[in-house]
């Protein structure tokens, strides 16, 4: 429900912007509702990492960012050629490898700083001072 | 390359290409023969003789394979020209020499000499390119190769909570940064349609900020990702407690390297990919500079720790060196590469000192009375102080004084002014050093015998700091062009 | 056309309406399943972009691994007590501000760069997203990113490797 509303609510408020009815650019769903798509997961995605008090949804938050990374890439691709749309799948693919691979590194340390400190609040080591 | 026509070899690499990465490749293949042979080194000479003969061949091949002309390979990916050259040797030798630093460091302490040295190989293997990149794609993935090797380096002595906290922090940070300079090119990449820094420059000089001022943003996500890596303020934020949780030749790795593949991989994106905004672009950048020169220096004035002091000196001069880039000419860039180039070199020397005087060197207080005691390293440290400071003869004068002249020229007058003001105010950090060193009587007993390999690389970044400093060279000429 | 714009308000919505799940669930269970589901709706998404291949990967790489290695840490963790604490910081008024105020600017400047890529020949649903294409691509002119991106997976191999290392063992 809430989702539904937002996305009508951002469609509006798109066209208004723009001075266009969405249904005038042509494709049968306009880039501009992918973008808006994007910016809902960046929007997740930053209010996750500045909110959250636990290193886990953090790192969650980041994989937000990346994923409205590569649907904002995709997106433009797509609507680009057929070139571009097979270039930013690639790049797609690229930002997965490195969520992968930092979600690797992430959980490793996150364990051992459980393991040390028995916590997962980024606040709660505080050994680093001035 | 995606979205344009890409000028030679269209039809995809060929092993031609390969002579373009050869230092790279050293890098990759003294990694993955250490990473092969791991479990089997006994002796950590072997890993440091492996790691230091990488990085001299990287060096020399990086100025042997140097093609005459600016050479663009791998599909326009990457370019090697002098400015790629220039940086190249210059992580190779951070890399060298940081081998040297850890001698101590590793011995004796849970260290895996041969995963150590792999992932250092493999962090300046990212450096390069980042250095060499003409491809958003490409600079962005030799970033993130660097800053996960870095983090795991931070975090490599996983019994100390320092290490840890460090390596958590930093990750937080820097994962978050790398995920906006990923939206901010997903964004360029929308905005202009190609993520290659002649097609960006391209479709910027048809349709610049001056029509489209929303493109500030992808301009400004770019630029902030880029500024966190080079640690300037406001995304500073990492560096304290990086470097001091993180053993001294780690942190002596990241103020040096790190820095110089962030400078190289900004003054690339500057002047190439974003130079026709460079009336905007010059505005951030002073904003950059002009605040990490000022928070660097006064909130270095209250440190006691040696490596979190140094971390804010290395804030402050990351400002120092963007002053070369605000003008947006070659002439700014050589500025800055000469300020990159002897930071390198004084920063690695003052944390050779540190790592040479073991805990002792980690704490400020600590240095009373070292002159009485060793008065060689009190010297040496005093040359480095005296370089950071930006005082003659030093190779640090050399530096701020073409650093300040380029933003003279620049009509940043202002800010030359505030780089004046802060580097007299840094003396007072630097000096507190050297009084503690030479006027105080010394509380404790002297230093153990320092090993051979940290002495000889001091001696070479004092070499370099010395020599810089009776002949600062010009790199007008390596250079990239805008 | 009415079909496609059904399935994408279904995609979007689901997207919204689980991604608003998981920032606000206590439990990090629930929350990380409810991540799960919003990826699999984002690899639906990509499928409507006719980009098969990422959506894919996004459904075994993303969700099938990665998520899974998340939910798996999680459990490890067993943090009972994380429900009873207070799960946003004391600053989320000001996180609040800062995500409306980049979704303007972030919204303003798609306004700049969508017009831009609408001038540019629609494509539509023609594309049929061979894999041999993407392979093409892959092993041409993105041969050096490929390698640099297997580079940071053998880095986070080793790195994991290194990290994971029993505590106060002796190399």
């Amino acid at each position: 429900m809430i989702g539904c509303s937002t996305v009508a609510l951002l469609e509006v408020a798109a066209a208004a912007l723009h001075n266009t009815a969405p249904s005038e650019v042509g494709s049968p769903i306009p880039l501009h509702w992918y973008l808006v798509m994007s910016i809902v997961l960046f929007v997740f995605g930053l209010a996750i990492v500045l909110s959250r008090r636990n290193l886990i949804y953090i790192l969650i938050g980041i994989e937000l960012i990346l994923n409205a990374g590569s649907l904002n890439f995709v997106a433009f691709g797509s609507y680009r050629s057929r070139e571009a749309l097979v270039d930013t799948t690639i790049v797609g693919t690229f930002i997965i490898v490195l969520a992968a691979a930092e979600a690797t590194i992430a959980l490793a340390i996150v364990l051992n700083v459980f393991g040390l400190f028995n916590t997962v609040r980024p606040e709660d080591p505080n050994l680093l001072r001035e | 390359m995606i979205g344009t026509v890409v000028t030679q070899k269209a039809s995809g690499p060929v092993l031609d290409d390969l002579v373009l990465v050869v230092p790279e490749l050293i890098f990759v293949g003294t990694a993955l023969l250490l990473i092969l042979i791991a479990r089997r080194i006994r002796k950590t000479p072997v890993a440091i003789v492996l790691t230091v003969a990488a990085a001299v061949a990287a060096a020399l091949s990086a100025v042997w394979f140097a093609p005459a002309e600016p050479t663009t390979g791998f599909a326009g990916m990457i370019t090697v020209d002098g400015y790629a050259t220039f940086f190249r040797v210059l992580i190779a030798a951070t890399v060298g020499m940081t081998t040297l630093l850890s001698v101590r460091s590793i011995v004796g302490e849970e260290v895996p000499r041969g995963d150590y040295h792999a992932l250092l190989l493999l962090a300046a293997t990212g450096m390069m390119f980042s250095a060499s990149a003409i491809d958003l794609l490409t600079l962005y993935l030799g970033l993130e190769l660097t800053t996960l090797c870095a983090i795991v380096l931070v975090g490599i002595k996983v019994d100390r909570p320092l290490a840890n906290e460090a390596a958590i922090k930093y990750f937080l940070l820097a994962s978050f940064a790398s995920a906006l300079l990923l939206y901010g090119i997903a964004l360029t990449y929308g905005a202009t349609g190609a993520t290659d820094f002649a097609g960006i420059a391209a479709a910027l000089s048809k349709e610049g900020l001056a029509s489209a001022p929303f493109l500030l943003v992808p301009l400004g996500l770019v630029t902030a990702g880029l500024a966190f890596k080079i640690a300037a303020v406001p995304f500073h934020a990492w560096a304290p407690d990086a470097y001091q949780g993180a053993s001294a030749p780690v942190a002596a790795f990241l103020a040096a390297g790190s820095k110089a593949a962030g400078l190289a991989a900004l003054g690339r994106v500057c002047l190439v990919a974003f130079g026709s905004e460079t009336e905007v672009l010059s505005l951030l950048l002073a904003g950059l500079a002009a605040l990490s020169i000022i928070a660097g220096s006064v909130l270095a004035l209250s440190q006691t720790d040696m490596k979190r002091l140094l971390a804010y000196s290395s804030i402050a001069h990351a400002g120092y060196a963007v002053l070369g880039l605000l003008a947006g000419t070659g002439e700014g860039v050589s500025a800055m590469m000469t300020y990159a180039f002897f930071y390198v070199f004084m920063t690695l020397g003052a944390f050779g000192v540190v790592i040479a005087l073991g805990k002792r060197g980690e704490e400020l207080d600590r240095y009373q009375g070292l002159a009485s005691q060793r008065p060689g390293m009190a010297a040496l440290m005093l040359l480095f102080l005296l370089s950071l400071t930006g005082i003659p003869p030093t190779a640090g004068f050399a530096a701020k004084f073409v650093i300040i002249q380029s933003a003279v020229r620049a009509d940043h007058i202002a800010l030359a002014i505030l780089a004046v003001v802060c580097s007299v105010i840094s003396a007072f950090i630097y000096m507190r050093v050297v009084v503690l060193m030479y006027m105080k009587d010394p509380q404790e007993a002297a230093p153990s015998r320092v090993p051979i390999a940290v002495t000889v690389a001091i001696a070479l970044a004092a070499l370099v700091t010395l020599v810089g400093g009776i002949s600062p060279g010009s790199l007008t000429a390596w250079a990239v062009s805008p | 056309m009415l079909t496609a714009q059904a399935v994408f308000y279904y995609m979007a919505a689901a997207s919204v309406a689980s991604g608003l799940l998981a920032v606000t669930r206590r439990n990090p269970v629930q929350s990380m399943l409810w991540v799960l589901a919003l990826f699999l709706h984002v690899a639906g998404i990509f499928l409507l972009l006719s980009a098969e291949f990422l959506a894919a990967v996004q459904v075994i790489v993303y969700a099938g691994a990665i998520l899974i290695f998340y939910l798996f840490v999680v459990m490890l963790l067993d943090l009972p007590d994380e429900e009873a604490k207070p799960r946003f910081g004391k600053h989320w008024p000001f996180a609040a501000c800062v995500g409306v105020a980049t979704t303007l600017l972030a919204w303003l400047a798609q306004g700049a760069v969508a017009p831009a890529a609408g001038r540019l020949p629609d494509t539509g649903a023609a594309f049929t997203g061979s894999v041999a294409e993407l392979g093409k691509a892959l092993f041409g002119p993105f041969a050096l990113p490929f390698e640099l991106a297997s580079l940071v997976l053998l880095a986070a191999i080793v790195g994991a490797v290194v990290l994971a290392r029993k505590r106060g063992e002796r190399t």
